[in-house]
Protein backbone atom coordinates (compact mmCIF):
# COMPACT_ATOMS: atom_id res chain seq x y z
CA UNK A 1 0.00 0.00 0.00
CA UNK A 2 1.49 3.14 -0.89
CA UNK A 3 2.36 5.64 1.90
CA UNK A 4 -0.38 8.14 1.20
CA UNK A 5 -3.04 5.49 0.77
CA UNK A 6 -2.18 3.71 4.45
CA UNK A 7 -2.09 7.13 5.64
CA UNK A 8 -5.98 8.08 4.54
CA UNK A 9 -6.89 4.30 5.81
CA UNK A 10 -5.35 5.01 8.95
CA UNK A 11 -6.69 8.92 9.62
CA UNK A 12 -10.21 7.84 8.22
CA UNK A 13 -10.56 4.91 10.89
CA UNK A 14 -9.11 6.84 13.61
CA UNK A 15 -10.32 10.47 13.14
CA UNK A 16 -12.19 10.65 16.07
CA UNK A 17 -9.97 9.14 18.46
CA UNK A 18 -7.93 11.66 17.17
CA UNK A 19 -10.29 14.12 18.06
CA UNK A 20 -11.08 12.89 21.49
CA UNK A 21 -7.37 13.34 22.23
CA UNK A 22 -7.45 16.91 21.15
CA UNK A 23 -10.78 17.44 22.96
CA UNK A 24 -8.95 16.23 26.27
CA UNK A 25 -6.57 18.67 25.80
CA UNK A 26 -7.77 22.07 24.55
CA UNK A 27 -11.11 23.49 25.59
CA UNK A 28 -11.16 25.96 22.23
CA UNK A 29 -11.99 24.49 18.84
CA UNK A 30 -9.18 26.14 16.98
CA UNK A 31 -6.89 24.66 19.45
CA UNK A 32 -8.50 21.57 19.10
CA UNK A 33 -8.24 21.54 15.14
CA UNK A 34 -4.60 22.93 15.57
CA UNK A 35 -3.47 19.54 17.42
CA UNK A 36 -5.68 17.72 15.03
CA UNK A 37 -3.39 19.26 12.44
CA UNK A 38 -0.23 18.74 14.52
CA UNK A 39 -1.05 14.85 14.85
CA UNK A 40 -2.12 14.19 11.55
CA UNK A 41 1.69 15.64 10.33
CA UNK A 42 3.78 13.42 12.81
CA UNK A 43 1.21 10.62 11.92
CA UNK A 44 2.55 10.96 8.34
CA UNK A 45 6.36 11.75 9.52
CA UNK A 46 6.32 8.66 11.82
CA UNK A 47 4.24 6.30 8.89
CA UNK A 48 7.70 5.17 7.65
CA UNK A 49 8.45 3.84 10.97
CA UNK A 50 4.98 1.81 11.35
CA UNK A 51 5.38 -1.93 11.94
CA UNK A 52 2.46 -4.20 12.00
CA UNK A 53 4.59 -5.00 15.80
CA UNK A 54 1.70 -3.18 18.05
CA UNK A 55 -1.63 -2.50 16.97
CA UNK A 56 -2.98 0.18 14.77
CA UNK A 57 -4.78 1.86 17.49
CA UNK A 58 -1.81 2.06 19.95
CA UNK A 59 0.06 3.87 17.39
CA UNK A 60 -1.79 6.10 16.70
CA UNK A 61 -2.45 7.10 20.15
CA UNK A 62 1.18 6.76 20.98
CA UNK A 63 1.29 9.43 18.10
CA UNK A 64 -1.50 11.46 19.33
CA UNK A 65 -0.45 11.16 23.38
CA UNK A 66 3.62 12.52 22.28
CA UNK A 67 2.32 14.89 19.85
CA UNK A 68 -0.02 16.23 22.87
CA UNK A 69 3.02 16.36 25.04
CA UNK A 70 5.43 18.31 22.56
CA UNK A 71 2.74 20.51 21.01
CA UNK A 72 4.04 23.39 20.02
CA UNK A 73 2.74 26.77 21.21
CA UNK A 74 1.38 25.26 23.91
CA UNK A 75 2.58 25.57 27.45
CA UNK A 76 2.20 22.10 28.89
CA UNK A 77 2.00 23.19 32.71
CA UNK A 78 -1.30 25.02 31.77
CA UNK A 79 -2.69 22.31 29.12
CA UNK A 80 -5.63 21.44 30.83
CA UNK A 81 -7.65 18.08 31.08
CA UNK A 82 -10.95 18.30 29.61
CA UNK A 83 -13.60 16.07 30.49
CA UNK A 84 -17.69 16.12 29.62
CA UNK A 85 -19.86 14.15 31.16
CA UNK A 86 -21.32 12.44 28.43
CA UNK A 87 -17.75 10.44 28.12
CA UNK A 88 -18.81 6.57 29.02
CA UNK A 89 -16.11 5.86 30.56
CA UNK A 90 -15.75 8.53 32.97
CA UNK A 91 -16.47 6.49 35.85
CA UNK A 92 -13.05 4.68 35.57
CA UNK A 93 -11.12 7.08 37.36
CA UNK A 94 -14.08 7.43 40.59
CA UNK A 95 -15.43 3.74 40.58
CA UNK A 96 -13.13 1.07 40.44
CA UNK A 97 -15.99 -1.93 40.63
CA UNK A 98 -18.05 -0.03 39.02
CA UNK A 99 -20.74 -1.64 41.33
CA UNK A 100 -21.96 1.87 42.46
CA UNK A 101 -23.94 3.39 39.69
CA UNK A 102 -23.61 6.73 39.48
CA UNK A 103 -24.26 9.89 37.55
CA UNK A 104 -21.74 12.33 37.96
CA UNK A 105 -23.50 15.83 38.19
CA UNK A 106 -22.68 18.92 37.24
CA UNK A 107 -21.18 19.91 40.42
CA UNK A 108 -19.22 17.18 40.91
CA UNK A 109 -17.98 17.05 37.59
CA UNK A 110 -16.14 20.66 38.17
CA UNK A 111 -14.55 19.18 41.10
CA UNK A 112 -13.30 16.54 39.20
CA UNK A 113 -12.49 18.41 36.21
CA UNK A 114 -10.51 20.82 38.81
CA UNK A 115 -8.57 18.01 40.35
CA UNK A 116 -7.86 16.40 36.80
CA UNK A 117 -6.17 19.87 35.78
CA UNK A 118 -3.54 19.91 39.18
CA UNK A 119 -2.47 16.45 38.15
CA UNK A 120 1.00 16.51 36.72
CA UNK A 121 1.33 16.12 32.45
CA UNK A 122 1.86 12.73 32.79
CA UNK A 123 -0.71 11.81 34.77
CA UNK A 124 -3.33 13.54 32.40
CA UNK A 125 -2.34 12.02 29.85
CA UNK A 126 -2.93 8.44 31.80
CA UNK A 127 -6.21 9.74 32.49
CA UNK A 128 -6.70 10.65 28.76
CA UNK A 129 -5.59 6.62 28.13
CA UNK A 130 -7.73 5.56 30.79
CA UNK A 131 -10.84 7.41 29.79
CA UNK A 132 -10.65 6.29 26.37
CA UNK A 133 -10.86 2.31 27.76
CA UNK A 134 -7.37 1.45 27.00
CA UNK A 135 -6.13 -1.90 29.06
CA UNK A 136 -3.22 -1.28 31.03
CA UNK A 137 -1.11 -3.28 28.61
CA UNK A 138 -1.76 -0.56 25.93
CA UNK A 139 -1.41 2.45 28.67
CA UNK A 140 2.07 0.46 29.16
CA UNK A 141 3.07 0.36 25.13
CA UNK A 142 2.04 3.83 24.72
CA UNK A 143 4.20 5.57 27.79
CA UNK A 144 7.17 2.90 27.67
CA UNK A 145 6.65 2.00 31.10
CA UNK A 146 5.85 -1.22 32.67
CA UNK A 147 2.03 -2.74 33.48
CA UNK A 148 2.85 -2.92 36.93
CA UNK A 149 3.94 0.65 36.94
CA UNK A 150 0.71 1.69 35.09
CA UNK A 151 -1.35 0.52 37.61
CA UNK A 152 0.59 1.87 40.49
CA UNK A 153 0.11 5.10 39.36
CA UNK A 154 -2.91 4.57 38.25
CA UNK A 155 -4.18 3.12 41.35
CA UNK A 156 -2.53 6.72 42.88
CA UNK A 157 -4.37 9.05 40.39
CA UNK A 158 -7.48 7.61 41.48
CA UNK A 159 -7.15 7.25 45.30
CA UNK A 160 -5.71 10.76 45.17
CA UNK A 161 -8.58 12.02 43.39
CA UNK A 162 -11.50 9.80 45.37
CA UNK A 163 -9.99 11.20 48.60
CA UNK A 164 -10.07 14.67 47.24
CA UNK A 165 -13.30 14.50 46.10
CA UNK A 166 -14.59 12.45 49.08
CA UNK A 167 -12.58 15.48 51.41
CA UNK A 168 -14.94 18.28 49.36
CA UNK A 169 -18.14 16.28 49.67
CA UNK B 1 -23.61 13.44 6.55
CA UNK B 2 -22.09 13.33 3.18
CA UNK B 3 -20.92 16.89 3.07
CA UNK B 4 -19.40 16.62 6.03
CA UNK B 5 -17.09 13.92 4.55
CA UNK B 6 -16.37 15.80 1.67
CA UNK B 7 -15.03 18.46 4.11
CA UNK B 8 -13.03 16.44 5.96
CA UNK B 9 -11.72 14.41 2.93
CA UNK B 10 -10.83 18.21 1.20
CA UNK B 11 -9.19 18.84 4.56
CA UNK B 12 -7.20 15.79 4.49
CA UNK B 13 -6.40 16.20 0.83
CA UNK B 14 -4.89 19.46 1.45
CA UNK B 15 -2.67 18.53 4.18
CA UNK B 16 -1.40 15.59 2.50
CA UNK B 17 -0.06 18.40 0.21
CA UNK B 18 1.18 20.52 3.13
CA UNK B 19 2.76 17.20 4.52
CA UNK B 20 4.43 16.50 1.13
CA UNK B 21 5.59 20.13 0.74
CA UNK B 22 7.14 19.78 3.88
CA UNK B 23 8.94 16.61 2.87
CA UNK B 24 9.73 18.12 -0.11
CA UNK B 25 11.28 21.13 2.04
CA UNK B 26 13.30 18.89 4.51
CA UNK B 27 14.96 17.14 1.50
CA UNK B 28 15.72 20.79 -0.48
CA UNK B 29 17.32 22.06 2.17
CA UNK B 30 19.32 18.75 3.36
CA UNK B 31 19.89 18.58 -0.54
CA UNK B 32 21.22 22.61 -0.72
CA UNK B 33 23.37 22.20 2.47
CA UNK B 34 25.04 18.72 1.49
CA UNK B 35 25.76 20.86 -2.30
CA UNK B 36 27.73 23.79 -0.53
CA UNK B 37 30.06 21.42 1.73
CA UNK B 38 29.85 19.04 -1.16
CA UNK B 39 30.93 22.19 -3.90
CA UNK B 40 33.56 23.22 -1.04
CA UNK B 41 35.56 19.75 -1.51
CA UNK B 42 36.49 19.93 -4.93
CA UNK B 43 37.20 23.30 -4.57
CA UNK B 44 40.02 22.49 -1.37
CA UNK B 45 40.86 19.48 -4.05
CA UNK B 46 41.64 21.88 -7.01
CA UNK B 47 43.85 24.20 -4.83
CA UNK B 48 45.39 21.15 -3.63
CA UNK B 49 45.94 19.55 -7.08
CA UNK B 50 47.19 23.08 -8.12
CA UNK B 51 49.23 23.79 -5.63
CA UNK B 52 50.89 20.08 -6.69
CA UNK B 53 51.77 21.29 -9.98
CA UNK B 54 53.11 24.48 -9.24
CA UNK B 55 55.42 23.12 -6.44
CA UNK B 56 54.21 25.18 -3.23
CA UNK B 57 55.67 24.79 -0.44
CA UNK B 58 54.26 20.93 1.17
CA UNK B 59 53.04 22.15 4.32
CA UNK B 60 50.66 24.43 2.41
CA UNK B 61 49.62 21.52 0.51
CA UNK B 62 49.53 19.08 4.28
CA UNK B 63 47.47 22.21 5.10
CA UNK B 64 45.30 22.46 2.16
CA UNK B 65 44.44 18.80 2.81
CA UNK B 66 43.13 19.54 6.30
CA UNK B 67 40.92 21.91 5.51
CA UNK B 68 39.51 19.16 2.77
CA UNK B 69 39.24 16.73 5.27
CA UNK B 70 37.55 19.22 7.69
CA UNK B 71 35.24 20.25 4.84
CA UNK B 72 33.94 16.84 4.72
CA UNK B 73 33.86 16.30 8.30
CA UNK B 74 31.64 18.87 8.57
CA UNK B 75 29.32 18.01 5.27
CA UNK B 76 29.25 14.52 6.79
CA UNK B 77 27.92 15.62 10.68
CA UNK B 78 25.75 18.01 9.18
CA UNK B 79 24.12 15.85 7.34
CA UNK B 80 23.80 13.50 10.41
CA UNK B 81 22.39 16.21 12.13
CA UNK B 82 20.09 17.60 9.65
CA UNK B 83 18.83 14.15 9.22
CA UNK B 84 18.34 13.57 13.04
CA UNK B 85 16.08 17.04 13.68
CA UNK B 86 14.29 16.32 10.80
CA UNK B 87 13.21 12.75 11.17
CA UNK B 88 11.88 12.83 15.16
CA UNK B 89 9.45 9.55 15.44
CA UNK B 90 6.65 10.44 17.07
CA UNK B 91 5.58 6.79 17.58
CA UNK B 92 8.06 5.47 19.92
CA UNK B 93 6.79 5.15 23.38
CA UNK B 94 6.64 8.26 24.72
CA UNK B 95 9.48 7.74 27.78
CA UNK B 96 12.06 6.38 24.72
CA UNK B 97 10.87 9.65 22.48
CA UNK B 98 11.29 11.92 25.68
CA UNK B 99 14.83 10.19 26.33
CA UNK B 100 15.80 10.45 22.68
CA UNK B 101 14.65 14.12 23.08
CA UNK B 102 16.95 15.02 26.09
CA UNK B 103 19.91 13.40 24.07
CA UNK B 104 19.26 15.91 21.38
CA UNK B 105 18.87 19.31 23.32
CA UNK B 106 22.10 18.20 25.53
CA UNK B 107 24.48 20.75 24.63
CA UNK B 108 27.22 18.36 24.78
CA UNK B 109 26.65 14.63 24.67
CA UNK B 110 28.39 11.98 22.84
CA UNK B 111 27.22 13.61 19.54
CA UNK B 112 29.53 16.62 20.20
CA UNK B 113 32.66 14.93 19.98
CA UNK B 114 32.52 14.22 16.48
CA UNK B 115 33.17 17.75 15.99
CA UNK B 116 36.29 17.89 17.22
CA UNK B 117 38.21 16.22 14.39
CA UNK B 118 36.46 18.78 12.10
CA UNK B 119 38.11 21.96 14.48
CA UNK B 120 41.40 20.06 14.93
CA UNK B 121 42.18 19.61 11.71
CA UNK B 122 41.23 23.69 10.61
CA UNK B 123 43.80 24.36 13.48
CA UNK B 124 46.33 21.65 12.29
CA UNK B 125 45.89 23.75 8.58
CA UNK B 126 46.06 26.99 10.01
CA UNK B 127 48.84 26.45 12.03
CA UNK B 128 50.79 24.49 9.43
CA UNK B 129 50.40 27.38 7.16
CA UNK B 130 51.69 30.28 8.84
CA UNK B 131 55.53 30.47 8.85
CA UNK B 132 57.32 31.09 12.06
CA UNK B 133 56.69 30.06 15.50
CA UNK B 134 55.74 33.49 16.78
CA UNK B 135 52.74 33.46 13.73
CA UNK B 136 51.73 30.36 15.10
CA UNK B 137 51.00 30.88 18.52
CA UNK B 138 49.42 34.30 17.19
CA UNK B 139 47.20 32.07 15.16
CA UNK B 140 46.56 29.97 18.08
CA UNK B 141 45.62 32.26 20.33
CA UNK B 142 43.07 33.60 17.60
CA UNK B 143 42.20 30.47 17.00
CA UNK B 144 41.34 29.45 20.45
CA UNK B 145 39.62 32.91 21.08
CA UNK B 146 37.49 32.39 17.77
CA UNK B 147 36.61 29.08 19.03
CA UNK B 148 35.88 30.23 22.56
CA UNK B 149 33.64 32.97 21.40
CA UNK B 150 32.02 30.42 19.20
CA UNK B 151 31.27 28.19 22.29
CA UNK B 152 29.75 31.09 24.56
CA UNK B 153 27.67 32.16 21.91
CA UNK B 154 26.42 28.39 21.13
CA UNK B 155 25.91 27.99 24.56
CA UNK B 156 23.77 31.39 25.18
CA UNK B 157 21.67 30.13 22.30
CA UNK B 158 21.31 26.76 23.75
CA UNK B 159 20.18 28.29 27.24
CA UNK B 160 17.36 30.78 25.24
CA UNK B 161 16.42 28.19 22.44
CA UNK B 162 17.29 24.43 23.81
CA UNK B 163 17.16 24.71 27.56
CA UNK B 164 13.71 24.58 28.43
CA UNK B 165 12.62 22.01 26.24
CA UNK B 166 15.82 20.11 27.12
CA UNK B 167 14.30 20.73 31.43
CA UNK B 168 10.94 20.20 30.29
CA UNK B 169 11.80 16.33 28.35
CA UNK B 170 13.82 15.85 31.53
CA UNK B 171 11.08 16.81 33.93
CA UNK B 172 8.48 14.93 32.13
CA UNK B 173 11.12 11.67 32.47
CA UNK B 174 11.30 12.49 35.68
CA UNK B 175 7.28 12.64 35.81
CA UNK B 176 6.80 9.06 34.36
CA UNK B 177 9.97 7.38 36.36
CA UNK B 178 9.24 8.51 39.94
CA UNK B 179 6.66 5.18 40.24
Amino acid sequence: MKKEELFNTIVDANQNRIRRICAYYNENENDQQDMFQEILINIWKSLDNFKNKSSINTWVYRVAVNTALSFNGKSYKYMRLIVTADMENLNVITDDSGKEKKLLEEQQLEQLQNELNILSVIDKALVSLMLEGLSMKEISDIIGITEANVKVKIHRIKDALKSKLNTKR
Amino acid sequence: MKEHTNTSDNKISGLIKQLKAKDTNYSAISKRMQLIYWTLCPLYLFIIIMQIVEHSPSKEIISSFCFLFAMVTFALLFRKYQKEYAEVDYSQPTLLMLKKAVNRYEPFSSRTIGIIPGILLVDIGLTIKVSDQTDALLTQLVFIGAVGIGLVAGMIWWYIQYKPLRDHAQQLIDDIESA
